[in-house]
């Protein structure tokens, strides 16, 4: 058994040591609070990033424009002429005034065509939403058939004087939008003229 | 002592690890001490007091008072879920055209004729509870349901926004509950519309309650509205 | 394994037993279940039922087929459009209990794509007529079921291909349904 040696040379090299070891900590420590900062700013910007909740139910457009053809996931439609007028009949019996907007077109379901009809007819303008009216024979919930195409009208009726501005047509065979394909076609009123009374074309094959 | 014999062959790694250890004890002491000095039992009471000062602050747990209904007469107009109504007129009569009610034996047809606009941004079911389906007299039992728009018949599922519409609406009431010339209270429904969110997406109206009350005077329906069997 | 390991296996030895039974037996029975619901519970029709060399398959209370599809190309008198032929199916359905089944609208589906036609009778500007029926035939109180065909007219774009499946769904059949294959 030795004596041990005297206490202050182990100390004297402690204490040599405890700079070094400090600025070490201190470098470590100030290292951890940098990378801190960096997923704090990292988890800002991806929380800027992501879509909102609601993101997995929209639905997917497809757009286009008058005389175009557009196609969802079983919809394919193409509006071949947009009227507006102070009168509608329906090649009938059924006659109403008002302020309407007709809209012809050809459609078509691509993939299925069960259950397929053409459900989903809405007019978007000027903040508020319309749906094609039920009133008279109109193609509202036509039927579709694959790949081949059947024309109809239908028609808005919308409040007075609403017959300005840009409007978006929105098609879709099923009620249920949600992530599921629709079809916008944009369409300009300003440029549409006023008809004293505008007919509906009956419903039948496309052209 | 011991740790004089450890502190011989003393390493830097063994002096860290020493002080690290120290330091953390330390640092778990503090942390004892200054959980010992948050007096919880005081927060919690503390927060209750405050809770219960703030609903003194806006009236209570109690219900709120609901407010009373109008009291309207035909031709004015209520405003209740996002609707323009506004009652035309009443009549009573046996089978009328154009309505698809049958009154059975003992029974009536009772028509109400009602100016709609839809005040909402997006087209309106007709016959709901919150639209036109939640619309009744006043201690007369209604049955069946039809609306139709007066100026075509046709049957009016939607209502469009902004669009004003003159619709009539039939049901069948017992024989004695309603005679010509009598008046009687027609109830227009109120209610709360919210959105709901992801898997509950669309709009909602709940909290059907009576938003007015329109007492009208009860005529005969027109003989050439009568269907003649 | 020590004195008090073997002593807690022996304490425990009957909850381990009932664990052992009742275990497989909550996830064979919830598993059971969950598959029933998921398959053929699900209305969905999943296990197609293709006929052998008599051409005809017997399911869900009646014997279907055989069927015989023509791609007619005389079509005067009809509302037919242009780019498009007519594809008539006709599907025999001989009922063999009392009361004749129930079936979906028959689809006419095209090969290579998966395309999915119904017929289009009121398209064509045929009437109805209960003689060419386009769905199964309900068996009315007090009638004896008695066989049929169905007449299928399936309008189909020119470009549309064969061969084509003629599927068709009986109600109740748990999730089974007839594949007929055919080409016109």
């Amino acid at each position: 058994m030795t004596i041990p040696p005297p206490p202050p040379p182990a100390v004297a090299a402690r204490s040599a040591l405890v700079p070094a070891a400090a600025s070490r900590r201190r470098l470590r420590t100030a290292g951890i609070w940098a990378l801190s900062a960096a997923l704090v700013v990292a988890a800002w910007g991806l929380a800027q990033v992501q879509k909102p909740e609601d993101a997995s139910y929209e639905t997917f457009v497809s757009a286009t424009a008058v005389g175009e053809t557009a196609t969802a996931r079983n919809l394919s439609v193409t509006v071949t002429r947009v009227r507006a007028g102070r009168a509608v009949s329906d090649g009938g019996r059924w006659h109403a005034e008002g302020t309407w907007l007709v809209v012809d077109f050809d459609a078509a379901a691509v993939q299925d065509q069960f259950g397929a009809l053409l459900q989903v007819t809405n007019l978007h303008l000027g903040g508020r939403t319309y749906s094609a009216t039920e009133r008279g024979e109109t193609a509202a919930d036509m039927v579709l058939i694959t790949g081949v195409p059947r024309h109809g009208s239908i028609a808005f009726e919308l409040p007075e004087g609403a017959l300005k501005g840009t409007a978006t047509l929105e098609f879709a065979p099923t009620y249920t939008t949600v992530a599921d394909g629709v079809v916008e076609v944009t369409v300009d009123l300003d440029s549409l003229p006023l008809q004293n009374e505008v007919e509906l074309d009956p419903e039948r094959w496309a052209r | 002592m011991g740790e004089q014999q450890e502190a011989e062959p003393a390493t830097p790694a063994v002096a860290d690890a020493a002080t690290r250890a120290a330091s953390e004890a330390r640092m778990a002491a503090w942390a004892r001490k200054m959980t010992d000095r948050v007096p919880t039992g005081w927060l919690i009471s503390g927060a209750g007091a405050i809770l219960l000062a703030s609903t003194a602050a806006f009236g209570g747990l109690a219900d709120v008072p609901k407010p009373k209904p109008a009291e309207l007469h035909a031709g004015e107009h209520f405003i209740g879920s996002e609707l323009d109504m506004s009652v035309v007129s009443a009549a009573v009569g046996s089978e009328v055209r154009g309505t698809s009610i049958y009154p059975a034996a003992g029974q009536r047809t009772l028509v109400v004729v009602l100016d709609v606009t839809n005040e909402f941004d997006k087209p309106r079911l007709a016959a709901t509870k919150d639209a036109l389906r939640g619309i009744g007299v006043e201690d007369v039992a209604l049955e069946g349901f039809d609306a139709s728009r007066v100026v075509d018949g046709s049957n009016t599922t939607f209502l469009q926004p902004d669009v004003p519409a003159r619709v009539r609406l039939a049901w069948a009431v017992d024989a004695d509950a309603v005679s010509v010339g009598d008046e009687i209270r027609i109830v227009l429904p109120d209610s709360t519309h919210h959105v709901g969110e992801l898997f509950t997406r669309g709009d909602y109206w709940s909290d059907i309650r009576t938003g007015a009350f329109v007492t009208v005077r009860v005529d005969a329906v027109p003989a050439e509205q009568e269907a003649t069997s | 394994m020590t004195s008090s390991t073997r002593g807690w296996w022996r304490s425990n030895a009957l909850a381990l037993g009932l664990v052992a039974v009742l275990l497989p037996a909550t996830v064979l029975g919830i598993g059971w279940w969950q598959w029933k619901y998921a398959y053929p519970d699900s209305g969905q029709p999943i296990w197609a039922v293709e006929p052998g060399a008599s051409g005809t398959v017997d399911l869900q209370g009646a014997t279907w087929g055989p069927v015989r599809a023509k791609e007619v190309s005389d079509t005067k008198g009809l509302d037919m459009p242009r780019n498009a032929k007519l594809i008539l199916v006709g599907v025999k359905v001989t009922p063999t209990s009392a009361k004749g089944p129930g079936c979906w609208s028959p689809k006419l589906i095209e090969k290579s794509t998966g395309r999915v036609w119904l017929s289009a009778r009121t398209e064509l500007g045929l009437l109805w007529d209960d003689e060419e029926p386009e769905d199964c035939v309900p068996t009315l109180e007090g009638e004896k079921a008695e066989p049929y065909e169905l007449v299928l007219p399936y309008v189909v774009p020119d470009e549309a291909q064969g061969p084509f499946w003629v599927e068709v769904e009986p109600l109740f059949a748990e999730s089974r349904f007839v594949r007929f294959s055919v080409d016109p």
